[in-house]
């Protein structure tokens, strides 16, 4: 039997971390989203975390998404641990949640190896940062910066695409 | 009549400006913590964490402490003078409160783009921070730990030091290239047959979504 991988997503509050773990899963997902108690730009917040499963040939694949806010950023290094890869969400059109991502990316940089993406959402709105420009805020690659709509079945999977890529010795 | 409260309610940097310049203790009940500083005209005379008596530079990061993160109940106990002094301070209160709001001060200016207080750092130029006396003997102090790579929060308890001040020096320290964020190298290899499946499975599926 093959040993389950993981890949851990995380971000800021209101990243899209959520919807892109519903997206994949198509239905086997946990749900653990609660009411928001204080304006965080959302109704509902995670507040413990995302949870999907895939079958990737044979083998099982979670995937993990971190709650965005900071009490609980002990739970990165759990969910991190073994992990296949991180794919760092950052919204392209609230630069003021920029570097609270910086804050997450610079976290895992240093306590974990475990690469990573970025995938870069709401890159629909009228005003956005690019991808290219995010990474060069968080001081990354800009090669591992990805462009995606969370919400789009074939659109979510560009980061984990990438993310394995970068794993396969692409740049 | 007696001076009362709590820190949550009316900030530390609100409430000593009143008692300063009178003689007395002011005690400060915060969680376990029993905090007591003696003020004479003017002056902080001394100051107790639980008994054991505070340095000017603790009196400053626990000033700090209880003005960026203050709560518990206080009072202020008039003409209650210190039995003895284990370690004399003698400093005008009106420059320590300003001090700490000073910094306190400087570090909500930033406090959004301070490091994560667990991402570790590495000393690579610390001549750099020479224009900045407090934050190169910061470094001087926190060298050996930076040497081998520290956080915020590990020199924070080595140094004896508040948290989110010891945050706002790597800041400063980072921006003038003293130090730069230590990563790891990663060791482990995935099988390059099990990323070659996954990509081929996550594809399939984006193939099967655009139809």
């Amino acid at each position: 039997m093959n040993t389950p991988l993981k890949i851990v997503v995380t971000g800021p509050v209101g990243a899209g971390k959520s919807t892109l773990i519903r997206t994949l899963a198509k239905g086997g997902y946990v749900d653990t989203d609660a009411r928001a108690t204080e304006a965080i730009g959302k109704a509902t917040t995670t507040v413990a975390m995302d949870h999907a499963v895939m079958d990737v040939g044979g083998t099982t694949l979670h995937v993990f998404g971190t709650p965005g806010q900071e009490r609980f950023d002990y739970m990165w290094e759990i969910l991190a641990e073994g992990a296949l890869g991180t794919v760092l969400l950052a919204r392209a059109d609230r630069p003021g949640d920029l570097p609270k991502a910086r804050q997450i990316f610079e976290f895992i940089l240093s306590q974990s190896e475990v690469p990573y993406v970025i995938g870069v959402t709401h890159l629909d709105a009228e005003e956005a940062w690019a991808p290219e420009e995010i990474a060069l805020f968080l001081r990354a690659d800009p090669t591992l910066a990805v462009g995606f709509d969370p919400r789009d079945p074939k659109d979510a999977i560009r980061p984990f695409v990438r993310l394995l890529d970068a794993l396969d010795g692409k740049r | 009549m007696a001076i009362f409260g709590d820190l949550k309610d009316i900030g530390v940097l609100d409430i000593f400006p009143i008692i300063a310049p009178q003689n007395g203790r002011f005690v400060v009940e915060d969680g376990g913590r029993h905090l007591i500083f003696y003020l004479r005209g003017g002056r902080l005379v001394c100051a107790y964490v639980n008994d054991t008596p505070l340095s000017p530079a603790g009196v400053e990061e626990v000033f700090l402490e209880l003005a960026r993160n203050g709560r518990g109940r206080f009072r202020f106990e008039m003409n209650q003078a210190p039995t003895q002094c284990n370690a004399a301070l003698n400093l005008p209160a009106d420059e320590l409160l300003l001090r700490v709001a000073t910094l306190k001060d400087e570090i909500e200016h930033v406090e959004k783009a301070l490091p994560h207080p667990r991402a570790t750092f590495i000393l690579v130029n610390p001549e750099k921070a020479k224009a900045d006396p407090e934050l190169y003997t910061f470094l001087q102090h926190a060298w050996p730990h930076l040497a081998k790579g520290a956080s915020a929060e590990s020199l924070s308890l080595e140094l004896k030091m508040v948290k989110d001040r010891v945050r706002y020096l790597l800041y400063k320290a980072r921006l003038l290239g003293a130090i730069q964020l230590k990563t790891r190298e990663r060791r482990r290899k995935e099988p390059s047959g099990l990323v070659r499946r996954m990509l081929a499975f996550f594809q399939r599926r984006s193939r099967q979504a655009s139809v």
